[in-house]
């Protein structure tokens, strides 16, 4: 049975994989099992990422968004996201253990010499230190809530990015929302902003938490019934060291590989991975805000 | 369709503000001879029809926004998006509001409103005017968020020299560096999120060389407003920002440089 496909009508979101799998943390959930030793897949040089980003304008790119693994192991990173920041909104997802003051002062300053925003999305799985830290490491909760207090004191209103891992749901609660912005008001965050996500059961998650069942499909009805063209790999594309793929999570999954270059991946991707179902009942779940339903 | 003349009016997210709306309309003439309305008729503030109705008799122009859409279709929200709790419990009550208050002959109005206007300028521009995007209805275009080759792939998909939009609620213009213009006309139904109760529109002028526009405050009575709001019963933080400049909801869709802007 052939998969629906996603469309894709250009790239508004380009999502670099700055960092590969290499990553400081060893999260139990861990989409694309990215830890310490992971050299799968490389980093990339602060010149690769200058050419992408030539690439990137070229082709009237909106955004770029750099992931791994964990950015800030890699020294040039503060001055590749000022690179960025000269052409393009930038974004950039870390786990805030490494968020030094003087990492931070330089984002700033690059972020302040800019026209474009920089958001700063730091991930925390839990408001409070003991279950946070059950699934993140020893010592993660207390680091990375002062990397996002330090990102506040420089002018970044950071953004707490929390995976769902009671409820795989990318909608929470008023009290669950309540209480992330309780524990970033306790660190001096005075604006506190918080993204949910759903949990994906690929990676380190399929041992910790189970994988996804053989129904967990995307079938026609359903790509049409929740708007499959909202979806993030209508507009975005991952780069990495092994190539192009159609979106952040499914980076070295097995069969999701789109191309060597950006352009060779602009084309329908068929959602054929179960990973995709978890998408499309939660909207674009990794953009910074998902764009509403309907009203094409 | 006629050309339109050098100057034109551009003004969107009405919110219910019927009071703003009334200053507008009142001020308008002297600014230039067209007047255009980019659309959300309703929202946040008292009394639906009243906007919908002086936009009618004046019969001003209007693009479909996402609200109007909602209000006209009687979808069950407002299609905003938000993904808050919050946002979303207020925005519910808005559109309740709204909705319950809007005549049924208005909804089949705002309902067959058109998604976009496109018309010549005097030098044969092709002007756009819509809602969010050219592409979407609710998609938002932060000054922000959009660099000048993204903006130029949006004209020339749209294929258009002069794009007009609102929905985000904040103005900004750019001159791209080929000689077209992208405005963000604001909004005249709240305050800018500058901490000042005026509210904002938009004049093009396509008299000159390149094309421009010029973002206006528009003072009117917001303390009227604010009263009316409240004796309506429409929820204290909605009437917090007209009253203060400052949002107080919503917040969660700025982008980080027009949130750093602002005081919430």
């Amino acid at each position: 049975m052939s998969a629906p496909e996603c469309p894709f009508p250009g790239l508004d979101t380009l999502w670099i994989q700055v960092a590969g799998l290499l990553c400081n943390l060893r999260c139990a959930h861990c989409f694309n099992a990215s830890g310490p030793g992971e050299r799968g897949m490389a980093p990339l040089s602060r010149e690769e990422v200058r050419a992408l980003l030539d690439e990137a304008e070229t082709l009237g790119v909106r955004d770029v968004v750099f992931t791994g693994g964990e950015p800030f192991l890699l020294p040039e990173m503060a001055d590749i996201a000022a690179d960025a920041l000269r052409r393009f909104p930038v974004t950039i997802l870390t786990n805030g253990t490494l968020l030094d003051r003087r990492t931070v002062d330089r984002l700033a300053e690059a972020a302040g010499e800019s026209r474009f925003s920089l958001e700063v999305r730091v991930s925390l799985d839990a408001p409070e230190e003991k279950e946070n830290d059950a699934i993140r490491g020893k010592g993660c909760f207390a680091k990375a809530i002062a990397g996002a207090a330090r990102l506040e004191a420089a002018g970044i209103p950071p953004i707490v990015t929390a995976v769902r891992l009671r409820d795989d749901g990318a909608l929470p609660g008023r009290e669950e929302l309540a209480a992330f912005e309780e524990a970033m008001r306790a660190a001096g965050i005075r604006r506190p902003r918080v993204k949910f996500l759903p949990v994906f059961r690929i990676g380190r998650e399929e041992e910790r938490g189970g994988g996804y069942a053989a129904t967990d499909r995307v079938t026609e009805e359903l790509a049409v019934l929740l708007e499959a063209e909202r979806l993030l790999c209508a507009t975005a594309r991952t780069a990495t060291s092994l190539g192009v793929w159609p979106c952040p999570i499914l980076v070295n999954e097995a069969g999701a590989r789109m191309g060597d270059g950006l352009r060779s991946s602009f084309r329908p991707f068929p959602l054929s991975h179960a990973a995709c179902s978890t998408c499309l009942r939660h909207g674009a779940v990794c953009a910074n805000f998902a764009p509403p339903p309907g009203e094409g | 369709m006629a050309r339109l003349p050098e100057r034109a009016v551009l003004f969107g997210g009405v919110y219910n503000n019927h009071l703003a709306l009334e200053a507008l309309l009142s001020e308008a003439p002297a600014r230039a001879p067209r007047i255009f309305c980019l659309g959300d008729v309703g929202a946040f503030g008292p009394h639906p029809d009243r906007s919908v109705d002086l936009l009618r008799e004046a019969g001003v122009p209007v693009v479909q926004g996402n609200y109007d859409r909602s209000v006209g279709m009687g979808r069950k929200d407002c299609a905003c998006g938000y993904t808050d709790p919050r946002d979303n419990h207020f925005a519910a009550l808005s559109f309740e509001y709204t909705l319950r208050n809007t005549s049924d002959r208005n909804k089949e109005f705002l309902a067959a409103l058109p998604a976009e206007i496109r018309l010549p300028g005097p030098r044969g521009e092709r002007v756009l005017l819509c809602h969010g995007s050219p592409r979407r209805q609710n998609e938002f275009l932060w000054e922000s968020l959009s660099p000048d080759r993204f903006l130029a792939r949006l004209l020339d998909e749209a294929r258009c020299d002069v794009l007009a939009v609102t929905h985000t609620g904040i103005p900004w213009k750019r001159l791209l560096p080929d000689g077209r213009l992208v405005v963000n006309v604001g909004a005249i139904g709240r305050p800018a999120n500058d901490g000042r109760t005026e509210v904002w529109y938009a004049v093009l002028d396509l008299s000159g060389e390149a094309p421009d526009a010029e973002l206006l405050p528009l003072p009117y009575d917001h303390a009227r407003l604010a009263r009316e709001m409240r004796d309506e019963g429409i929820v204290e933080p909605f009437v917090e920002t007209i009253e203060t400049g400052w949002w107080t909801t919503c917040l969660e869709i700025l982008p980080a440089k027009e949130r750093g802007r602002g005081r919430f």
